[in-house]
């Protein structure tokens, strides 16, 4: 850590127990450690498992592992998003006529239905998670009117925020001052204890550290235009004090106080655990909107081709098939497989985390290439399949590799884990409805397409 | 769950259910019964005024802003409960319905 460019440390909190340590290492990644609470020792690796967890699901939400290029690839596709809901609308004729309808079994008729349905009773959810999801990279997306007035865009949020700018390197040796007092000043300017401190740049004359202030989730609960945290930034050669962000109400001007509020709604930041189940719920309708969609579209064609693509066509709708199995079923088996991986990967590897991922996109690509390899309807059933094992098992697993199981977590108060064990078990089961209902569709084809179509020609 | 955040789910659901059934097409999944013109209009209008009064709890508890996007979220949410009970256990939807008129009523008057 001697030659960083940038460290950071962290107090425990109630999540977090023991000292958290940030920092850039010598090709400019960024590192984190845990200092035990009692000897200041690093944890053992088997207290402190390096994991992606959950943040796998959230860099892959919006930058696809691929940081700036992922940024733009997820934003594009968001637009698309947009730009289908709102069409979405716009085509569908009967949106309150057919509100509450879903008609199951009924073939094109029952897909079309769960896609309308999905969509229209959570559209005001999609729209705004859509929206929002590009308001919170606007700098990135929309960088053309800065940079028509400001050759360098850090002036522009540095006026923007009134603060000061950051200090590029001078390559002139300095101390850093003691960091212990700076980080009590900071307590008394921002009259509450502080949580985190950094520092960049040590050991040069343009070192600078930044202390932020402690924060409970619970106190800014309800507020979608959150409070300030409060920081103070001193420079770290001498201890002048370059700046106070004092905490309490947010006074950055209208535009920055919008952008707030739709990151804050995009985060679901606001209203504990009941706000983010709902927003869960919501999500999932989102991803049943587009797998019905995507489904809808080769079911309809396969009653009657359009012929779109000439004499490809028929390839081409194979293409899209495989396209589809591996985006609905194969994620959906990649995602479950993920869970496993965290597990079963030796604790004691060399960049673990980065196992975990490799490790999900791999058998994704392994979901494609059993999905171009097999029929259609046979995929789907081996995938959701793979699907089920693996989200049944799981559980059995966690037991085997942890000792922990739902009565336990249980027993421990430990919830989210609970939560957790629970899901994975509702899906699996439905899950396993679906591949029941597959099976029965694989062996007798007749009896199932039969009433169908009879159906149909009566709706 | 809150209280009231169990308030706004029961009245959500249960105005959410009063809407489709005053559509014929759900009502026939139900009932044998057909409802008259004022019937219907008057099921339309309790079911809106149940719509609004679920937005009251979270507007108390969250304020005007959050609980508006609170509101709305239940109300995505039960609606999409909804539509599955009515797809799948018709019956079931509408006594849930009660269920949930019923147990809101009791919390408003433990309060």
């Amino acid at each position: 850590m001697p030659d960083s460019q940038f460290w950071g440390i962290g107090l425990p909190t109630e999540t977090g127990p023991g000292i958290r340590l940030f920092w850039r290492d010598e090709q400019n990644e960024f590192q984190h450690a845990l200092l035990s609470l009692d000897d200041g020792e690093l944890m053992p690796a088997a207290e402190n498992r390096e994991t992606e967890g959950g943040h796998h699901f959230v860099h892959m939400h919006y930058e696809f592992h691929a940081g700036m290029a992922g940024i733009w690839f997820v934003g594009f596709f968001t637009m698309i998003m947009l730009v289908a809901l709102i069409s979405g609308i716009i085509i569908h004729k009967r949106i309150f006529k057919d509100f509450f309808t879903f008609r199951q079994k009924k073939g094109q008729r029952s897909w079309l239905d769960g896609h309308n349905a999905s969509a229209v009773l959570t559209l005001p959810f999609q729209l705004m998670i859509a929206y929002t999801g590009l308001v919170v990279f606007l700098s990135i997306y929309m960088p053309a009117g800065v940079l028509a007035n400001y050759s360098n865009p850090q002036v522009f949020f540095s006026e923007l925020l009134d603060e000061p700018m950051h200090r590029a390197e001078t390559g002139v040796n300095a101390d850093v001052v003691d960091l212990s007092i700076l980080f009590q000043r900071a307590e008394v300017m921002m009259g509450k204890p502080g949580r985190f401190m950094n520092v960049e740049h040590p050991g040069d004359s343009s070192a600078v550290t930044k202390v932020f202030g402690w924060f409970d989730e619970k106190d800014y609960e309800g507020q979608l235009l959150r409070d300030e945290i409060g920081s103070v930034q001193f420079d770290a050669t001498n201890g002048d004090v370059m700046h106070l962000n004092p905490p309490g109400e947010y006074d950055k001007g209208t535009p920055m106080a919008s952008q707030r509020v739709m990151r804050i709604m995009h985060f679901a930041n606001f209203g504990g655990y009941s706000v983010r189940w709902l927003y869960f719920i919501m999500g999932m309708a989102g991803a049943l909107m587009m797998a019905t969609g995507a489904i809808l579209f080769l079911v309809k064609r396969r009653q009657k081709s359009l012929n779109e693509f000439g004499s490809q066509t028929a390839r081409v709708y194979r293409v899209i098939e495989v396209l589809n199995i591996a985006a609905i079923s194969g994620l959906a088996v990649a995602c479950m497989a993920y869970f496993w991986l965290n597990r079963l990967i030796p604790v004691d590897i060399a960049d673990r985390a980065s196992w975990e991922i490799k490790g999900f996109f791999y058998l994704w690509l392994a979901m494609l290439f059993h999905a171009a390899c097999r029929p259609g309807m046979k995929a789907w059933f081996e995938q959701w399949s793979v699907f089920t094992l693996l989200a049944l098992l799981l559980p059995v697993m966690n037991l085997l590799t942890t000792g922990h199981w739902l009565p336990s977590y249980w027993l421990a108060g430990d919830w989210s884990s609970v939560g957790f064990e629970v899901t994975v078990l509702v899906f699996g089961l439905m899950s396993l409805g679906l591949v029941l209902f597959l099976r029965r569709k694989l062996t007798a084809p007749e009896r199932y397409s039969k009433p169908a179509k009879r159906s149909e020609a009566i709706s | 769950m809150s209280v009231a955040m169990m308030m706004s789910v029961a009245l959500c659901y249960a105005a959410m259910s009063g809407l489709s059934l005053a559509m014929p097409r759900h009502l026939m999944d139900v009932t044998d019964r057909r409802l008259t013109a004022t019937q219907i209009r008057v099921l339309r209008w309790t079911a809106s005024l149940v719509l609004i009064l679920a937005y009251l709890p979270m507007w108390q508890v969250w304020g005007a802003g959050t609980g508006f996007v609170i509101w709305v979220s239940i109300l995505s949410v039960t609606s999409v409960v909804l539509v599955l009970l009515l797809s799948y256990w018709p019956k079931w939807a509408v006594r849930i319905a009660f269920l949930m008129m019923l147990s809101a009523s009791v919390l408003w008057l433990m309060q």
